[in-house]
């Protein structure tokens, strides 16, 4: 379907690779050092046919945005030049209506690798500067982009996009988190050395977790993580002892129980009751079930964990579902603003032609008018002015968020 | 206009309970999210509106009946929490389930004063300045008992939460169980401190006009330094052997409770006040 827009006026095209489209060995080929990015829009600019640009190159991305009466030529010098090395599967071009939202979606990181990540803004922003001291920022683009940054900042702080996981690695950590708050204090016992075992530790030396001891029947394989992410490594008869000394512990192991009832019982004893977060991410349970009725501990198994998972699947679908509208608004506001624009020729033209009977008015009434009446005058026609371009901009702006800009938007969507 | 701001009072809570319960439930920031902060102050104007017109009517400082007493100590509340508690909680939902249970203790101290508290008050006779030091401060301290108190229900709260494995909006909402007992050692430090100052002011000034009976062994005077003292142990529960702060905050929570009882035979006719 067609993607283009009368109030556009110009065609917007945007073509790149991105972590959706490229592996990272393509993706950094393709990236463009922050000292190149103003030369390098320049060179943009100066393809025939482009008014303005914008080239943003992040570790995930690398995509210009290009703004003129004839894209076509710019996008082929473009495909056999920057993203010559890389195979047409990987890179895409949207035109129009679908530059515009993806821009947009890009700002609000519904299209960033970590849903909601805020960094993209400052980099929009670093483009955006490189692209003014390239001479490469008009009319068109600049307030694109402004509108663009502002939805970024509204989008996380009105909606809750981004938050909530839907690793269970992290849910697990996340969890531990809603004991002890900051786990810079916490101290973390992580039983088995499998894949889950150094994601959760990943996750919790990522939060500044205080010590991390690694409990493994192999003592060699712990002896080895440790070497990777700190910490201490002890053998699986030393679980006892440790689970005294620990806030959080994280069973992952295959192949039965390894914590029993009667070892928190003893650890009870030399905690003083203080909560105690116990992480079953085991199949079978590692943790006797028994166990959740010891004073002060908090079990959870992935039964639990799949339960907070899906609270935070249903809480990211509602922020998407709140961003794509808030993002569809935008369109429609820098649509309604085009259009206005668009119509500052024929907004001159009344004012020419208001002036001109103003001016008649006055000359029929003869050189005997009172400075009062004159000036009574002046105040109607002024008033009157005002009133017929307000009213015809009124009218501009009236009705945006028009069917075409939603089947656009969802045309994007199938297109991904 | 005090029956009218006795009436008014409590619908005025009620709306900023309705707000915080909006805003900690909505999964994203939302117009009462700017707007709850602006509903607490504005009813507590109103609520310190309702003791100017008590002062007014009194011609002077009032003489409070135990039922202003009550809901002094919820205006104090409501302050201490708008001016201190309320940048405490995390994040936004946090801040607004935090608020929500502060806002309805509030609002149940000041239906009851509503209810039974006469629409009059007569003039204190005894020296203002000394008496306000006095009250302000019994006040403020009656305030951070209860913020405490609530601070240490929410732990149990949560931990009830966490233990039966429930995650609905507490669980997600709360502050985690470390800075609810943090809140609760905290303004346990301060209510203890400024329950001990007031207390020792108030007999102070019971010396000075040589009333008897006013000293430490007096059964009231023994009652609140036992609060204190109370208090005092949750405050410094991390440092006490045999304490947690699941127990620290059942002692929070208990304190609130019998601190209100104590507070209603403090003021019986003819005491104290």
């Amino acid at each position: 379907m067609s993607t283009s827009h009368p109030d556009l006026e110009r065609q917007f095209a945007l073509v790149g690779l991105s972590h959706w489209s490229a592996p990272v060995e393509l993706r950094e080929r393709h990236a463009v050092p922050g000292d190149q990015l103003v030369a390098r829009t320049r060179e943009l600019v100066s393809l025939g046919g482009i008014e303005e640009a914008l080239l943003l190159s992040t570790c995930n991305r690398t995509e210009v945005l290009l703004v003129g009466s004839d894209v076509s030529g710019a996008l082929d010098a473009l495909r056999a030049g920057l993203f010559a090395r890389s195979g047409p599967q990987h890179v895409y071009e949207y035109r129009d209506l679908h530059a515009l939202v993806h821009l947009m979606r890009v700002g609000c990181g519904l299209d960033s690798l970590v849903l909601g990540e805020s960094q993209i803004l400052a980099q929009l922003r670093e483009a955006m500067n490189a692209s003014e001291a390239a001479g490469a920022l008009g009319e068109r683009l600049r307030p694109l982009l402004d509108q663009t940054l502002a939805l970024g900042k509204r989008v996380r702080s009105q909606t809750s996009l981004g938050e909530g996981t839907l690793s269970v690695a992290r849910v697990a950590v996340d969890i531990a988190a809603r004991a002890f708050g900051p786990l810079a204090a916490a101290r973390a016992l992580i039983v088995g050395t499998g894949e889950t075992g150094i994601l959760v530790a990943k996750h919790l030396v990522h939060h500044g977790v205080q010590s991390l001891v690694f409990a493994n029947r192999t003592l060699a394989n712990a002896e080895k993580v440790v070497r990777e992410l700190g910490g201490r490594a002890v053998p699986l008869d030393a679980l006892g002892r440790e689970l005294e000394q620990c806030d959080l512990v994280a069973v992952c192991v295959d192949g039965g129980r390894v914590l029993h009832r009667e070892q928190f019982e003893r650890a009870r004893l030399g905690r003083r009751d203080a909560p105690l977060v116990a992480l079953d991410l085991s199949v079978p349970r590692a943790i006797d079930p028994d166990a959740s009725s010891v004073a002060g501990l908090l079990v959870y198994d992935l039964d639990d964990l799949a339960r907070v998972v899906e609270h935070n699947r249903r809480g990211r679908e509602t922020a998407t579902r709140e961003t794509s509208e808030m993002l569809l608004a935008e369109v429609a506001k820098y649509l309604a603003r085009r259009r206005v624009a668009r119509a500052a020729p024929l907004l001159a033209g009344l004012g020419e032609r208001f002036d001109a009977v103003h001016a008649r008015v006055l000359a029929g009434l003869g050189p005997n008018v009172d400075a009062s009446t004159r000036a009574a005058l002046e105040r109607l026609h002024r008033e009157q002015l005002d009133a017929a371009f307000a009213a015809v901009k009124d009218g501009l702006r009236g009705g945006t968020l028009d069917e075409a800009l939603d089947r656009a938007y969802q045309s994007y969507l199938e297109r991904r | 206009m005090i029956q009218l701001l006795s009436v008014v009072l409590p619908t005025a809570y009620v709306v900023v309970l309705v707000a915080h319960a909006h805003d900690f439930l909505a999964p994203s920031e939302n117009r009462h999210t700017r707007w709850r902060r602006v509903y607490l102050y504005a009813a507590l104007l109103l609520h310190a509106g309702l003791f100017a017109a008590l002062a007014y009517e009194a011609g002077g400082m009032p003489h409070l009946d135990r039922l202003h007493v009550v809901s002094a100590i919820g205006l104090a509340t409501g302050l201490l929490y708008a001016v201190v508690g309320e940048g405490n909680g995390g994040s936004r939902q946090g801040r607004a389930g935090v608020g929500l249970f502060v806002v309805g203790l509030v609002l149940v101290l000041q239906l009851v004063a509503s209810c039974f508290a006469p629409l009059a008050a007569v003039r204190h006779d005894d020296d203002a300045l000394f008496y306000a030091l006095h009250v302000g401060l019994i006040l403020l301290a009656s305030a951070s008992l209860a913020l405490s108190g609530t601070y240490g229900g929410l732990y149990l709260l949560l931990y009830r939460q966490m233990r039966g494995r429930r995650f609905g909006p507490l669980f997600h909402s709360l502050p985690s169980l470390s800075e609810l007992a943090a809140l609760t050692r905290r303004a346990s430090l301060v209510a203890c401190v400024l329950l001990f100052g007031a207390t020792n002011g108030g007999i102070a000034w019971a010396h000075a006009r040589d009333v008897e009976g006013f000293s430490y062994t007096h059964p009231l005077v023994l009652t609140v330094l036992a609060l204190c003292a109370h208090f005092l142990v949750v405050a410094l529960s991390r440092r006490l052997p045999g304490m947690n702060p699941r127990r620290a905050s059942l002692a929070a929570a208990v304190g609130l409770g019998v601190f209100v009882l104590s507070l209603f035979a403090a003021l019986a006719p003819g005491k104290f006040h």
